[in-house]
């Protein structure tokens, strides 16, 4: 008993100090205007009021929504890859190494690097001109209708190799007997997939799909920082990177931790499944 | 026809491999070129290679800083991740003790709380403990955030170990120390490492809280520096790809040594 307590106590201390009090901390700071700086003045659901009525946080969520829209599709190349190397094609283990390789890159990296191959004057473009398309070369991040899909595109770049990775390690949990008799039996393309494939991956897939769903919400910061700043305009704005200008550009910082205590509240049930997942409902 | 689709479909993967490489092959490519030679020559191979973009890079980006600094965070980060989750892992999977399942959920729960969320009021407890602008201040921060994962693998892996073997070796007189030192961690050597590995991983790459933590030029990360200097690389891009270059070289040697583990932590969770 003691040394459990023991034991648990640097784990402890360290949520407990980092984590969970400042968590109280934010949400009430939610409730009072501050600059960091003065202390903090009550003014009740002011903010709340506020955000409510604020353009840039509606555009901010439009924003986080059409990523979540797009997990379906980031899911999807994925599990279609993963099915492919999972039946050994030619050249299967080289695959499955490049694929994964975009997965240990920062997004500081991956940014920085996609913000120099999608300039104006960058190698996409000039594969496109080569190729007569010309007329698509675009300024893929700097223009309002591209920004947004182009983030896309990087994202799905910098993560569908992780999700082909957690794919193949559930294709390998499944009895090769199931998938061989399924076959016998005529089983083909997306009757294959639907009826067989989905349902023996189920877990694995309900898992990858909240895991991208909070990430879409909680870990796209960096993404945004080095590739567009949340421009042009609003286009790329997410309500992880309001908070932080909010917070960090306009000393708003009773504001920024109402748009905390909103995106709390967006991923909070998304979060929670994904413990249950963890746990298997069991211990 | 069967052959002709097989045929596509490996073709296909080819090109999303070669998707996946031609950045990293453009970024090398670009920083062996002069800047002359990059204006006239983008996407060829360098027919003067220079090593002078790494060196600059090194010298007046201040890369040589922030990798000490980013390696001093990171392997204090892995250390202490190692530690506190490995003891947590132990009381979890092996103590008895009322509300232990109770206590595994809450530190599991702690994952609500987005770094986001708490990033303001966190910023300012490290003011008032005197931890910002300092290496420290960052590596507590890494460790409470890399805890419930770290301890949800240790302790799913130590949960394999028969409860006869502790008791036994309890009977033997052995403490708790001798226990965990003799027995968990030898055991749980391919756990630890898959965690450490995954620590390396985040930690290195993370930017958000070392923005935020280390403002103090001589105390930034890596990322934080490459970050912020992309604004005068953008002029140069031979220069920016040999930064790049520099600061993703760690993480893709961990990659080649020990890409099987990188996935094994990867799907933990995912397969039970």
């Amino acid at each position: 008993m003691v040394f459990a307590f023991l034991f648990l106590a640097p784990a402890a201390a360290l949520l407990l100090t980092f984590r969970v009090v400042p968590a109280a901390g934010a949400l009430w700071h939610s409730f009072t205007e501050w600059d960091g700086v003065a202390p903090a003045t009550y003014v009740g659901g002011a903010n709340f009021a506020r955000l409510v009525g604020d353009n840039t946080f509606w555009r901010a969520v439009l924003n986080n929504l059409v990523l979540v829209l797009c997990v379906p599709m980031w899911l999807g190349v994925s599990l279609v890859l993963a099915l492919l190397i999972h039946q050994q094609v030619p050249g299967w283990r080289f695959f499955r190494a490049t694929f994964f390789l975009p997965s240990v890159l920062s997004p500081v990296i991956i940014g920085t690097l996609f913000s120099a191959i999608l300039r104006r004057d960058g190698p996409v473009n000039r594969g496109l001109e080569t190729a007569g398309l010309g007329a698509l070369a675009h300024d893929w991040l700097a223009e309002p209708a591209t920004a947004l899909p182009t983030l896309v595109m990087v994202i799905l770049w910098g993560v569908f190799g992780m999700g082909v990775i957690v794919f193949l390690a559930g294709l390998s949990a499944v009895p090769s007997e199931i998938l061989e008799a399924a076959r016998l039996d005529g089983a083909r393309g997306w009757t294959f997939v639907r009826y067989i494939i989905v349902p023996s991956l189920r877990h694995v897939i309900e898992f990858w799909a909240v895991n991208l769903v909070v990430w879409s919400f909680t870990s796209l910061f960096a993404f945004v920082y080095v590739m567009t700043g949340g421009g042009p305009g609003y286009a790329t704005m997410l309500v992880e990177y309001q908070l932080y200008l909010e917070a960090f550009q306009f000393n708003h910082m009773g504001y920024a931790c109402a748009l905390g205590s909103a995106l709390f509240l967006m991923v909070l049930g998304v979060v929670l499944i994904q413990i249950r997942l963890m746990t298997g409902g069991d211990d | 026809m069967r052959r002709l689709a097989r045929l596509a479909m490996v073709a296909a993967l080819g090109a999303i491999s070669a998707s996946t490489i031609y950045p990293l092959v453009f970024m090398l490519l670009s920083a062996l070129k002069s800047k002359r030679e990059y204006l006239l020559n983008r996407y060829g191979l360098p027919h003067e290679p220079t090593l002078v973009h790494f060196a600059n890079a090194w010298t007046y980006g201040d890369m040589g800083q922030y990798l000490a600094n980013s390696a001093i965070v990171v392997s204090a980060g892995v250390l202490l991740s190692w530690v506190v989750c490995g003891l947590a892992a132990y009381a979890l999977s092996h103590l008895r003790f009322p509300g232990r399942r109770a206590v595994f959920l809450a530190i599991l729960g702690t994952m609500v709380i987005a770094p986001q969320v708490i990033i303001i009021p966190l910023y300012v407890t490290l003011i008032r403990c005197h931890l910002h602008d300092q290496h420290s201040g960052l590596i507590l921060v890494y460790v409470t955030f890399a805890t419930p994962f770290g301890t949800y693998l240790l302790t799913a892996y130590y949960r394999a170990v028969p409860a006869e073997l502790v008791e036994a070796a309890q009977v033997d007189g052995a403490s708790h120390a001798q226990i965990l030192w003799r027995i968990m961690v030898p055991i749980g050597r391919p756990a630890f490492l898959t965690l450490g590995i995954f620590n390396f991983l985040w930690m290195w790459n993370e930017l958000l809280f070392a923005l935020l933590i280390l403002q103090k030029d001589t105390a930034r990360t890596l990322m934080v520096g490459v970050a912020n200097l992309r604004g005068q690389y953008t002029t140069s891009i031979p220069l920016m790809s040999a930064g790049l270059f520099l600061a993703a070289l760690p993480v893709l040697i961990v990659f080649f040594v020990f890409q099987s583990q990188i996935q094994k932590g990867m799907t933990m969770g995912a397969v039970k």
